[in-house]
């Protein structure tokens, strides 16, 4: 039962949405969509206890165990109380709650983010490199389409932003349309194999 | 043309607008799957999924961490549950009995909590059918942040402290993708990457040795339980693709002799 509970309650949730979804069911179809959206965030806030539990009990393993580089499960095991205080005490939208989020979490956030701009210099640089006839394929693409994007192309070699429009607007969007294509329809199988029960490895078996 | 207008803004028979052609591709694809099943079920023949080099490189992945002696990182993505989230975690079902049996040790990163309870299972249960339940252990299976960066500055952390031989990013994937890509390659690991989503596809292109672009994603239950059952499904999305793909090429023949194709979309849209 352990097993079959999870796919009955799929199944049957499928259905249902499919048939909101589908069939022109007017007030009555907003207010089913709006109830499973409450079922959901209920599910969503319990499991959110879940893995608090967790993290709380991995740091905490590795602070008692002293394991390699504990000090920075300290700092997380910190950081995690001291947010849940705040925001406990201070409210969602409390003065010292947004502080935290607006200039420490997402200034964090946001430092993470801009290493992108120099992880794509680093794979561009392993990428490039000619070492086969698809990776000389992709460099002279990035370098023609880099040629194209910039001012200083078109003044070497004139025209040359009109080939690179024609590359991204031609084969490249043909390209993407047809990965679209493919894995908008995998996605609709696969949810059919787990509204049949066929795929049922998420629920451990 | 103006009965069609007409009919796409108020829906057709029961159907809401806009949304008779969808049922269509639903109800066909239903179909198609029972179909298949059928004919798996009977014993008739399936036609088998072509080699994906992405999915026959798992195993390569694991030997490897084995011979390393060093750990896997598995993460299933960003997404909450949805088809993606189901793939990845046939795959994640698939690497664990696989790590339970090579004695290797998996980290499996998540980023919604309540993907965490299902993946832990999953895990626990791989290494149960494997018979090396011992083996199993709860804090490798680890929740991390909401947080999409702080999400992507943990696991660049647990590439730094842990040193995985391998990293399998398996699932649907946003900005972080290349970061964790390049992190992943700059701990020296072995790389599986697999996206739908089109914008950040190419990042694992150049950065992962095996991507599985788009679909091979969808069809990786199938290709590694090797279940006829499975394969069918498969099959049949495919000969949706190609009906799809044939209304493309009409939909291509009338706007190139009419100018434009827009009575085909006006039905369509139904």
């Amino acid at each position: 039962m352990k097993k079959q509970l999870p796919l009955i309650v799929v199944a049957v949730t499928a259905i249902i949405v499919m048939a909101v979804k589908f069939i022109d069911l007017g007030d009555f179809g907003a207010a089913t969509i709006k109830e499973l959206d409450t079922w959901s965030q209920v599910t969503y806030e319990f499991a959110f206890l879940l893995g608090a539990i967790n993290l709380t009990r991995l740091h905490y393993g590795n602070v008692s165990k002293k394991r390699p580089k504990w000090v920075y499960s300290v700092i997380a095991l910190i950081a995690m109380v001291a947010a849940a205080i705040i925001t406990l005490v201070n409210g969602v939208k409390g003065d010292v709650t947004v502080f935290v989020v607006e200039n420490i979490a997402n200034r964090i956030d946001s430092a993470v983010y801009a290493l992108l701009g120099f992880y794509v210099c680093s794979a561009a640089y392993r990428s490039f490199k000619l070492k086969n006839v698809e990776a000389t394929l992709l460099l002279g693409a990035a370098v023609l389409l880099m040629l194209a994007q910039a001012p200083i192309g078109d003044a070497i070699f004139p025209g040359i932003s009109k080939v690179g429009e024609w590359i991204l607007s031609v084969p490249n969007s043909a390209g993407m349309r047809g990965i679209r294509l493919g894995a908008g329809i995998g996605a609709y199988a696969a949810s059919i194999r787990v509204i049949l029960g066929l795929e049922r490895s998420w629920t451990g078996s | 043309m103006t009965l069609l207008a007409a009919n796409a803004a108020e829906g057709v028979f029961i159907f809401a607008p806009g949304m008779l052609w969808d049922f269509i591709l639903i109800a066909s694809l239903f179909v198609l799957v029972f179909v298949m099943i059928q004919r798996a079920r009977v014993g008739l023949p399936i036609p088998e999924i072509r080699k994906i080099a992405g999915l026959e490189a798992i195993d390569e992945a694991l030997g490897r961490a084995t011979e390393m002696g060093k750990p896997v990182h598995y993460s299933p993505g960003m997404s909450g549950f949805g088809s993606e989230m189901y793939a990845a975690l046939a795959v994640l079902s698939y690497v664990a009995k696989m790590a339970a049996q090579y004695d290797t040790r998996l980290i499996v990163t998540t980023r919604r909590p309540y993907i965490h309870p299902v993946a832990s299972d999953i895990v626990k249960q791989s290494y149960l059918e494997a018979g090396r339940p011992e083996a199993f252990n709860p804090e490798d299976i680890r929740y991390v942040s909401e947080w999409q960066f702080s999400y992507t500055a943990a696991v660049m952390g647990i590439f730094q402290r842990e040193k995985p031989a391998a990293n399998l990013l398996i699932g649907y994937w946003m900005a972080e993708s290349l970061v964790l890509a390049e992190a992943g390659a700059q701990a020296g690991c072995i790389q599986i990457g697999a996206n739908t989503n089109i914008f950040q596809i190419h990042f694992f292109i150049v950065t992962c040795d095996y991507t599985l672009i788009g679909e091979e994603l969808f069809a990786a239950s199938a290709y590694l339980s090797k279940d006829p059952m499975l394969t069918g499904t498969v099959v049949a999305q495919d000969m949706l693709k190609i009906a799809i793909g044939c209304l493309v090429v009409i939909g291509t023949i009338i706007a190139t002799v009419k100018g434009d194709a827009q009575s085909l979309i006006d039905f369509l849209s139904l």
